[in-house]
């Protein structure tokens, strides 16, 4: 799956993801959500909280079974990917992930945590650390790459975070509010990075947020409601 | 090794270290346990494979001396020694007594030896020689405390020791002293020189070097005639006759079963108390995980990798608390009053009960981490 610029990198048709609510009445966290994610672009998702954007992000990565609709991942139809183990190898392999919280492992430094999504995939550890240190370095942490996570600041962690979701060259990068967490100045930063990635690495990468200011770096922005799209270019913006 | 298995002990290395000490000092239990009672198989069957009988003539209708009273009459191999096949025999007697000795009160396992045809040459002697005199020498085992050219008092007269022997113990844990029968039936009676005189005035005891009454009678065969002289001996029925099998067997599956079986249940429990300690300690750092675990199955993870991560834990406290457990049973035992046999078929034996309690007792743990989804990270 070579990225080129403007190609689609996954593609939601209709989707419709429904839960079973706590009063035993059907919740339609999504519905017929139809959204490209494009290689080399960055896509902000806004909206108010339980509108669904977790949960949007969770049909894109794979995590969640959707209940109507299709996912098609570079062409290929996410329902053909079936049992749990082959989705963890593709998320493994082809997506990475940014949270609200940085989700560090406590014991492990820097450069181990930013390793161990190598590790997992069968890289010998020499040599995953010695990318995760490469990967420090373009965020401006190498300085920092062997400390554990709480002696790390919160933006510090989260940039550790984003090397993490980095490791695997992922094509689609999928952050949930990565700014919630960090004040303006190092919010901006952390977004910023995220541009350059898709721009350099040609990777799709979709950022939920709350935060207004930083609307100036997405190529496109998607308002959600009530588990729908309901402004903003879904396809692709060129 | 996994990635974050040795990277979570060394940052809880506290933890780890005192689940292992712990599970450790279950294992040394088990070890003393299941040592115990090989020592005390040991010590029960030594005499019995060291003095070199073939057959041993006891009481009719009784199991023999080491099992229940055995009484039977001293010129007994007088008449055993005419059947044909014997090369020799020897009269036994064995008596558990106490005595005060510098103010204590010790346990001894008085022996007699068939002086002058058994001096003590099949005892292994650390220090000193065999007996010598018919009367008032005696060899001790190192146990009983006693120095080379000492003198005891055992009842009326002072007996002094000779040699000393290591490893003589029966199998209640009390050395024993050898002396030669007669002096061994004086211990036993405490029997005083006017008693002696009387006896022999009335005609009961044969003569001060005869005594009336023995244990058993120890019969050494030529080859392969050993069943033959048994059933000659067992014809007369008044006596029993018992092969050297017979009476290992006495002893093992007829005295000791019991304690086997509670060893057995001793060692299973503390087998399965290590199982719980293990579980306990990785289910509650696999609990405390949890985040972390469902965050390696978003990021891609797979089964093996998370299982590997718990198991090898769980079996890295099993060998290290292995280790300790060893360590601890090689300095610790050779102190212990009771001998304490360590036999590498009984090592193993708990070593593979210790990886089955670090298997099961990981188990929970692993239940527990693969039902964590990857989406709980988001939620
Ligand atoms: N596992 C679940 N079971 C039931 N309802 C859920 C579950 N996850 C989310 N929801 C519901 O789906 C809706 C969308 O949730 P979410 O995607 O988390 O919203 P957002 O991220 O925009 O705040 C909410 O109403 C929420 O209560
Ligand atoms: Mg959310």
């Amino acid at each position: 799956m070579t990225p080129r610029r403007g190609r689609p990198v996954l593609s939601l048709r209709d989707v419709g993801v429904r839960y079973r609510g706590g009063d035993g009445a059907m919740v339609d966290a999504l519905a017929d959500v139809t959204l490209d994610l494009v290689a080399g672009e960055m896509i902000g998702i806004f909206g108010p909280s339980g509108c669904g954007k977790t949960t949007l992000l969770m049909a894109a990565g794979l995590l969640e079974t959707i209940t109507s609709g299709s996912v098609r991942f570079a062409g290929t139809a996410a329902a053909t990917i079936v049992d749990d183990a082959a989705l963890r190898d593709f998320r493994r392999r082809h997506i990475g992930f940014v949270f609200q919280k940085p989700n560090l492992v406590p014991f492990l430094t820097a450069v181990e945590n930013v390793a161990l999504a190598m590790v997992i995939d069968g890289v010998p550890r020499a040599a995953a650390e010695r990318r995760a240190m490469g990967l420090l370095a373009v965020l401006d942490m190498a300085h920092r790459a062997g400390n554990h996570p709480a002696r790390l600041s919160g933006g510090e962690q989260q940039r550790v975070a984003v090397a993490r979701a980095l490791a695997n060259d992922p094509i689609l990068l999928l952050a949930d509010e990565p700014t919630a967490a960090l004040d303006s100045r190092r919010g901006r930063q952390v977004m910023e990075l995220l541009l350059a990635i898709a721009r350099q690495r040609l990777a799709a990468i979709a950022v939920v947020t709350h935060d207004p200011r930083s609307m100036d770096l997405f190529d496109r922005v998607v308002e959600m409601e009530d588990g729908r799209v309901v402004a903003g270019n879904a396809s692709s913006a060129r | 090794m996994n990635y974050l298995a040795w990277r979570d002990i060394t940052a809880n290395m506290m933890r780890f270290v005192l689940a292992a000490a712990g599970v450790g000092f279950l294992l040394t239990g088990s070890m003393g346990m299941l040592g115990l009672y090989r020592g005390v198989l040991h010590d029960a069957l030594s005499t019995i494979e060291e003095i070199g009988a073939d057959l041993w003539v006891v009481q009719g209708g009784r199991a023999g001396p080491f099992a229940e009273g055995s009484v039977v009459s001293a010129t007994l191999d007088r008449r055993v020694e005419g059947v044909a096949g014997t090369t020799g025999v020897r009269r036994f007697v064995q008596n558990n007594l106490q005595f005060d000795i510098d103010g204590q009160r010790r346990r001894i396992a008085v022996t007699g030896l068939d002086f002058p045809k058994d001096q003590g040459a099949w005892l292994s002697l650390v220090e000193g020689r065999l007996l010598q005199a018919a009367r008032g020498e005696a060899i001790a085992d190192a146990s009983l405390g006693l120095a080379l050219g000492r003198e005891v008092r055992l009842g009326r007269d002072l007996y002094r020791v000779v040699g000393i022997t290591s490893g003589q113990v029966d199998m209640s844990g009390d050395g024993q002293l050898f002396v030669t029968i007669p002096d061994a039936m004086d211990i036993a009676d405490s029997r005083t020189s006017e008693t002696v005189l009387l006896d022999r005035a009335q005609g009961l005891g044969v003569s001060a070097d005869r005594p009336s009454r023995i244990a058993a009678v120890i019969v050494t065969t030529l080859p392969g005639m050993s069943g033959d002289v048994a059933r000659s001996i067992a014809a007369w029925g008044d006596v029993a006759v018992l092969s050297r099998d017979d009476q290992r067997s006495v002893l093992v599956d007829g005295r000791l079963w019991r304690l086997r079986l509670q060893i057995l249940f001793f060692t299973v429990l503390l087998l399965t108390v290590t199982g719980v300690v293990i579980a306990m300690t990785i289910y509650n750092s696999t609990v405390e995980k949890l985040h972390e675990i469902a965050m390696l199955k978003l990021i891609g993870a797979r089964d093996g990798f998370i299982l590997s991560m718990i198991l090898e834990q769980a079996v890295l406290i099993g060998l290290l608390a292995y280790g300790l457990a060893l360590a601890l049973s090689m300095l610790l035992f050779p102190h212990f009053p009771r001998r304490v046999v360590l036999l590498p078929e009984d090592l193993a034996l708990i070593f593979g009960g210790l990886l089955l309690a670090c298997g099961l007792g990981s188990w929970i743990g692993i239940a527990r981490a693969m039902r964590v989804r990857a989406k709980e990270v988001l939620a």
